[in-house]
This record gives C-alpha cells, structure tokens and sequence, in this order.
C-alpha cells in the first residue's frame, strides 16, 4: 500500500518530466512510423507490380526485423551517431516490414475479378491502382501502419540506450538503480501510448476510405513542419556534449555531484554504457563517463582525465562472500586470498582489452592470467554445483567470476556454477542476500555509497582514503548483512571521464579541471 | 464488324487456342460455345486485347487493334464477367459512371441518363442508384455490370459467361431483359458461354470450340438439325430434347402441321415466331382447346392444339435422324 502511495506521489512530482519525455516518445515512434509509411507504401506497391522482387524484398525487411533491437541500434551508432537521428532510423526500419507486407498483400488480396473488370474497362495499370486496388488494400495496408506504430512505441523505449531520450530513460534508470517505480514511471505511460494509439488507430482504421483524404493533407503539413524544423536545427553546431549510463546520471558520487564539484559546464545525455563507447570513438559524443580499467580505453585510444579534486571514491575489487557459505567452505577464504594485490590498474585494463578488442572469451583470458601468474588452471568440474558465483554485465565482472571460479575449481573439491552478467549493483547485491549466489566481485566504493549509504559525516570523514572505506564496508557488511570481503585484488577501477586521445591532445586537456577551465571559455 | 483471323495462342510451348477464324456481323450476338478449358475466355480477351494473340489479328471496323492504343480500344468495348467484378468500394452510380468518365464524359450529361440505364436493365433507378454491390443480389448485381458495360454506348460488348453464376430462374430473367436490350440498341455481342440451351436461345451465330480449336460455326437450329459430325453431336445430345423444343418456332413446325379452323373457345393466341418451349410452358393447361395462330401481320392463319404441336416435333425429329 505505501508502495503505492509513493509511486502516485512519484507521478504526481515527475509529472512535468514524464509529460515531455512521452512528447519526445511519441515523436520518436510518430516520425519514423511516417517516414516507414512513405517508403513502406511506395515499396509495397512496386511489389504489387513486379512480383518477382516481392519474395527477396520482403525476405530482407524480415531479417531486419529479427536483428535484436539493441544491436541493430548499436550498428547505427558507427554510420550516423548518437541521438534521434539513429533512433529514428532504426525504428523506421522496424515499421518497414509490416508496412510493406501489408501494402503488398493487400494490393495482392484484391479481387482478381475486379481488377480484371478494370482493366478490361480501359483502366490503365495506375488508374487501376489509384482508384480501385489502393482504396480496396486500404484497410489492409492501414492494419500494417497500426501494427508498426504499436511496434515502435514498444521499441522506441529502447532509443534511451543511444542519448535518443523518450521514457526508456526512467526505465533504464530504474533498472540501474533497481529502482521499480522509476521503471513503473517510464512503462505505464508507454502501455498507455500503446494501448491509446491501438485504439485511435483502430478507429481511423475502420473510416479508413471516407478519412483518407483529410488525413493525407494532415500528414503533408506535418511533413513540411518537421522538415523546416530540422533544417533550422541543422544550421546549429554542436557544443561539446558527455554520453553517461543511467547509474552514473543518477549515483550519489555520479554526475550532478561531478559537475557541482569541478563547476562543470556540460551538457549531458544518457546512453547504454556498452554503446557510449563507441559513440565517443566515433566523434559522436566528446566525453564519456566510463570506468578506469576499461579494456576500451587502450583500443579506443581514449585518455582518462585525472580525477585531480579527488571527487572519485576508490574502487577497489574484493569478493564479496556470504558467511554461511564461509562457514561451510572455509578453504575458500584462503584460495581466495591468493589474488590478493595481484591484479594492477594495467594489468586489468589489459585482461579488459584481450576481451573486448581481441574478442576474447573471459573464460579464457582468466585462463591466460592465472598461467602467466604460474597458477593450475587444467581442471574443470561438471556436477552439481557446491557454490555459484555470480557477476555483473560488464567485461571485467565476467573475467573476475571466471578467475574465481578456475581458483576454486583448481583448489578445492568444489563445483562452481556460474551466474553472471547480472543486470546491475541492486540486482546482484539482492542475489546475493537472497543466496541465488555465494559470491560476487564488489567494489568497495559501491559497497560504500550504493549498498551501506552512511550519513554525510562518514562519507566526507573517510571517502578518500581507501583503507578506510574498506574496513569500514567490511565492518559493516559483516553486521548488517551476514557477508563477508576477502583481500581486495588490487586495482582501483573507479569512475572516469575520458576523451579520445587526440581531441584532449588538441585542446591540451589532462585533468577534469583542464576540461572545465576549457568550457569556461 | 468483327473479325479474328486465325487467332493462335500458346502458353510456354502448350498450345491454348489454335488458329480460330471467325466473323461477327453487325448487330448480331455471337456465342463462343464449348466445354470449360477449351479456350473460350482466351479467345474473347484476345478481342480487346487483355490476352495479345500469340499469332493472327483481329480487325474492328476494318481496323486492326494490334495497331491500336489497347486502353483506348478497351474503353470502346463494352466487357462483363461472370462475377460480375464490380467495385465494392463505389455505389451503383459510381459503377455505371466509371467509363464514361475514362472517356471524359460530361458528367451531368451522364448522371441524366443514368435513370433511363437503369430502368433499360431492369432496375429502379430511385431504389439502386445510391446502392453499394454488396446490398443487392446476384441477378441485380449482373444487371449493373450489364449496364456498367453499355453506359458509354460501346458499338461491342463482349461477355464471359455472364449469366452462369445466377440461379436459373433469375438467369433467365437477366438474360432475355439483356437479349431485348442488345437487339434494341443493335450492339454487337460476342459472348462465351458452355450452356448449350443458352447458347441456342440466345445466339445468331455460335462458333463450337474444343480444345483450343474451331469445331463447327452456325446458326442455332443447324446444329441440332443439321448434319452433324459424331463429336458435334454429341455435344448437343444431353440438352438435345430441351434445347430443340427451345430453338424450334411455330413457324419450323409448320410444315408438318396442319391449322385448322374451329370456331368456339380458344386457349389463347401464339405467334409464328413463338418458341415451342414457350408456348408449351405458357399453356400447360389448356390441354385440348385450341390456340389462335397469328402472323406477324397480326393476321390470324388458324387454330391448333398442343397435342398437334408435339406431334408436329416429334415428325420433324425423325426425319432429322432418318
Ligand atoms: N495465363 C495462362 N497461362 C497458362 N495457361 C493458361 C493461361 N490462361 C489460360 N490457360 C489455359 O488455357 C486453357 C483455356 O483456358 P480458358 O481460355 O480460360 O478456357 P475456357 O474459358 O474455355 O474455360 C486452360 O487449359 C487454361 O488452363
Ligand atoms: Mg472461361
């Protein structure tokens, strides 16, 4: 019932918020499902005349259909950036298929009597097509415009992964946060759209030949409206700009506090953390917020900017176990504890690197360190498994379960099983508490702000020195939670910004302050 | 008016038509007749050109239409399908006006003449007008396509089974309404059909067509009493006794039927041009008494009975066979 109550209250506050980012959804989906019915329309029609291309045509449109949503928005970042331009694009190739298959078939599906009686009466191939299979097929072809708009409401959620905006952005947001009314802020009014354009649509749907006329002129004005507003768009330039993931706009010691700290004028947009990566090695965003062990940073050539105000708690890696699992395998604390200090900065950027630039696979290149670090690695158990580490959903987390799991095999007589690639800090840590995992590799500064989150005093007492907020989680952990951190690993991979190389080699930036000194300007 | 000079086509080496000649006078109404598949349709759409002849021509009004605009020709030919093929998405009027506006008709002068089409193919104009297809019934579905067909006065309509899909009753009905209305505006009919009864009642000319080929052309009656080949026979004799009482006219009888001259009570009056199926069904009931015989002047030639009728046929049948 509270539940409830602050989730009304959520939408009552944010009301402002979620109005605009609806407006900027229903753009995303409205523009690009217009842009599919142009060319969807015309396609469709030019099947309907030349059969022989149908099969292949439609073939195609239903290949891109069947690329992951994700992924085929992750392909657009290289060719055309970040922002609405690639959202637009790839939600106006999902719209294509049904648009075309529709037209097609409903053009296919008339009558062939009616069509033959036309003809027959003298009615060239276009006049038939205007004034009898167009108006005919038109149900049909206006159930594919209805079915493509409902499509992209749905997918169009995901454009927030690629600085489109839109309401996906609550829902990443809350999953990043493991915040489910957030998630709620962004899916409810995306069901309603959904749910709200179905029935506008169906309604049109039905009046479809009386309506039609009105509705192309309609469509005209807003065409020439869009144009005119993107061409005065166009003429601006582009200032610099930052690409961040959700849990970084929104984290305690993430970008508000950044910029409050540095007095940092920058414009920032939210993006998937995977993608931003590439969208500021292609020029498409300046400045990234990205973690300091990223393996992308040497294969990007991207320059980490010193965190010279110390605004970046540490992050140090240590496995963080439940007692009880401790309890009933205690061979695991000193198996574990061999990692300890073993792994640098460098060292982890590169296990990170062989994985994602030399598309390595963790599994491996946990293989690779323990035998470079002359530790056995020869023995992989199958059976019911006696432990299950699990991890979250980036490189280094799968690497770090990896190495947990070929110590542990390789040590003691336990099975491991794997769950990793877990969808963030809240979920894992819940994981964990709820004992789906034994263990995970946390990072102290997470430990600290994320999962404790001690009074203001504490953190302004000992944030900056690392010792300290070790013992004080592993203090902590152990009351409140039941669980334990072994020896941390080594390396520090905190939050950073970064640039690409030759920009900050450009503009002679090095640190944060350089940066904001840069903007001043 | 029409001609096809050995008309031939031939669908990936298979040969579908194969060198059909024929003439079509004007005026008359020329039937294609033969059994499904034997290349009827195909040859009527080589006529306006829907189907373009793998060799031979057609020539209308001495003009070849190989040589001419095929969607110029085909808005001068009147065309009618059997599933009629109206546009669901326009009203009757709608239907009707279409080729005439293809042709840049004046619109008001067609919406004047609209009523009087209408009512030609048997239709009430206050009531269809404003109709679309599907609210009316088959046979008044087929009587709007009729005048879909004939609304910008084409001097040829051609037809493809245009009456086989509606039930024999309203058949007939829509086909003798049709029959009148042809003969009335003298437009020449080319129709295909595979229903012998319909093709005798209702041609001046059929050409009999079996596999692709031409068997036999003629009027009518010489296929029935002529002499006839095994095949062409054959054909005929399924529907032959109700086909003959069809085509056969008091006028065919009269050479082995005597009037007489009685006086007193008649039936009724039965003309010389009179089919004999007609006049059997028109007077089932009068068994015995006599019926008045007038000429087409309107004279009377004298006094016969059914009995004598039937009796008349069945001596014209023997000495066919004989
Ligand atoms: N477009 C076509 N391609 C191949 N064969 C065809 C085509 N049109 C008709 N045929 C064949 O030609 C023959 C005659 O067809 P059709 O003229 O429609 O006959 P009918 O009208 O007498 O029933 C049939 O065997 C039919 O299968
Ligand atoms: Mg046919």
């Amino acid at each position: 019932m509270e539940e409830r109550m602050n989730l009304i209250e959520l939408l009552l506050d944010k009301r402002l918020e979620i109005g605009a980012k609806t407006l900027e959804h229903l753009w995303l989906t409205g523009i690009s499902v217009l842009l599919a019915v142009v060319i969807g329309l015309a396609l469709g029609i030019l099947l309907s005349r030349k059969q022989r291309l149908a099969a292949p045509v439609i073939g195609f449109a239903n290949v891109i259909q069947t690329i992951p949503s994700i992924a085929l928005l992750g392909f657009m970042i290289p060719l055309v950036g970040i922002g609405s331009t690639p959202a637009i694009i790839a939600l106006f190739l999902y719209a294509l298929l049904p648009i075309i298959r529709n037209t097609y078939t409903g053009i296919s599906d008339v009558d062939p009597a009616v069509k033959e009686a036309g003809s027959g009466l003298g009615m060239t191939d276009w006049q038939l097509l205007r004034k009898v299979e167009i108006p005919l097929a038109l149900p049909v072809i206006f159930a594919g415009i209805r079915t493509a708009t409902v499509i992209n409401v749905g997918v169009a959620t995901l454009c927030a992964l690629i600085a489109a905006g839109g309401l996906g952005e609550f829902i990443f947001t809350g999953i990043a946060l493991n915040n489910v009314q957030l998630i709620m802020l962004g899916a409810i009014p995306a069901a309603l759209l959904a749910i709200l354009l179905d029935a506008l649509l169906g309604i049109v749907q039905k009046r479809i030949r009386e309506w039609i006329k009105p509705l192309l002129i309609l469509l005209g004005i807003i065409f020439a409206a869009v144009l005119i507003y993107q061409l005065l768009q166009a003429t601006e330039e582009r200032e610099l700009l930052a690409g961040l993931p959700a849990e970084f706009m929104e984290r305690r010691d993430g970008w508000e506090g950044l910029k409050e700290a540095y007095n940092l004028q920058l414009e920032g947009v939210q993006m998937n953390a995977g993608l931003m990566y590439d969208a500021v090695r292609n020029d498409k965003v300046d400045v990234i917020g990205g973690y300091s062990t990223d393996g992308r940073i040497d294969a990007y050539r991207l320059r980490v900017l010193e965190d010279d105000k110390k605004y970046f708690p540490p992050y140090y890696v240590a496995p963080l176990l439940r007692k009880a699992t401790l309890e009933k395998y205690p061979e695991l604390r000193e198996v574990l504890n061999r990692l300890g200090g073993s792994i640098s900065d460098e060292r982890m950027r590169n296990l990170n690197y062989r994985v994602d630039h030399e598309k390595k696979s963790p599994k491996a290149v946990a293989t690779e360190f323990l035998s470079e670090s002359g530790m056995k690695t020869d023995l992989e158990r199958t059976g019911k498994a006696d432990i299950t580490i699990g991890g979250k959903n980036f490189t280094e987390q799968f690497i770090l379960a990896e190495l947990f799991r070929l110590l542990i095999e390789n040590n003691t007589s336990l099975n491991v099983e794997l769950k990793t690639g877990l969808g963030g800090t809240q979920i894992v840590f819940e994981a964990l508490l709820a004992g789906e995992i034994d263990l995970y590799p946390e990072y102290t500064g997470t430990g600290f702000l994320v999962l404790l989150s001690p009074d203001q005093q504490t953190v302004e007492d000992i944030i900056w020195d690392k010792d300290a907020v070790y013992l004080y989680v592993k203090e902590n952990f152990a009351e409140q939670f039941d669980l334990a951190w072994l020896d941390p690993l080594g390396f520090n991979n905190t939050y950073a910004l970064m640039m690409r190389e030759e920009t900050a080699q450009e503009s002679g930036l090095a640190s944060i302050s350089d940066l904001a000194t840069y903007l001043d300007e | 008016m029409v001609q096809a000079e050995s008309l031939t086509k031939t669908y990936e080496e298979k040969s579908v038509v194969e060198s059909v000649s024929f003439q079509v006078a004007e005026g008359e109404v020329f039937v294609l007749l033969g059994r499904s598949g034997c290349g009827k349709t195909t040859t009527l759409k080589m006529i306006n050109r829907l189907v373009e002849p793998t060799s031979g021509q057609v020539i209308i009004n001495g003009k070849r239409t190989s040589q001419q605009d095929p969607i110029a020709l085909r808005r001068n030919i009147g065309y009618v399908i059997q599933e009629n093929g109206l546009f669901p998405h326009y009203t009757v009027e709608e239907n009707i006006s279409v080729v005439p506006e293809l042709l840049g008709h004046d619109r008001d002068e067609m919406r004047s003449r609209l009523p009087d089409l209408l009512t030609q193919v048997g239709l009430s104009p206050e009531k269809f007008i404003g109709k679309y297809p599907k609210e009316l019934s088959g046979g008044e579905q087929q009587r709007v396509a009729i005048a879909r067909a004939i609304a910008a006065r084409p001097p040829l309509l051609l037809m493809d089974e245009p009456f086989s899909a509606l039930d024999p009753i309203t058949r007939s009905d829509v086909r003798t309404n049709f029959y009148r209305l042809s003969k009335k505006f003298g437009i020449t009919v080319i129709m295909v059909t595979h229903d012998v009864a319909e093709a005798i009642e209702i041609a001046d000319h059929i050409c009999l067509m079996e596999e692709g080929r031409i068997l036999r052309q003629g009027e009518g009656k010489d296929f029935l009493f002529g002499d006839n080949n095994a095949v062409v026979a054959s054909f005929f004799d399924a529907a032959r006794f109700e086909t003959e009482l069809k085509v056969v006219t008091i006028t065919d009888l009269l050479s082995s039927l005597t009037l007489k001259d009685e006086e007193g009570a008649v039936a009724g009056e039965i003309g010389l041009d009179d089919r004999l199926y007609s006049v059997l069904d028109k007077f089932s009931r009068a068994k015995i008494l006599p019926l008045n015989v007038r000429g087409q002047d309107g004279r009377t030639h004298g006094t016969t009975t059914l009995s004598s009728l039937l009796e008349a046929f069945f001596k014209l049948e023997r000495r066919r066979s004989s």
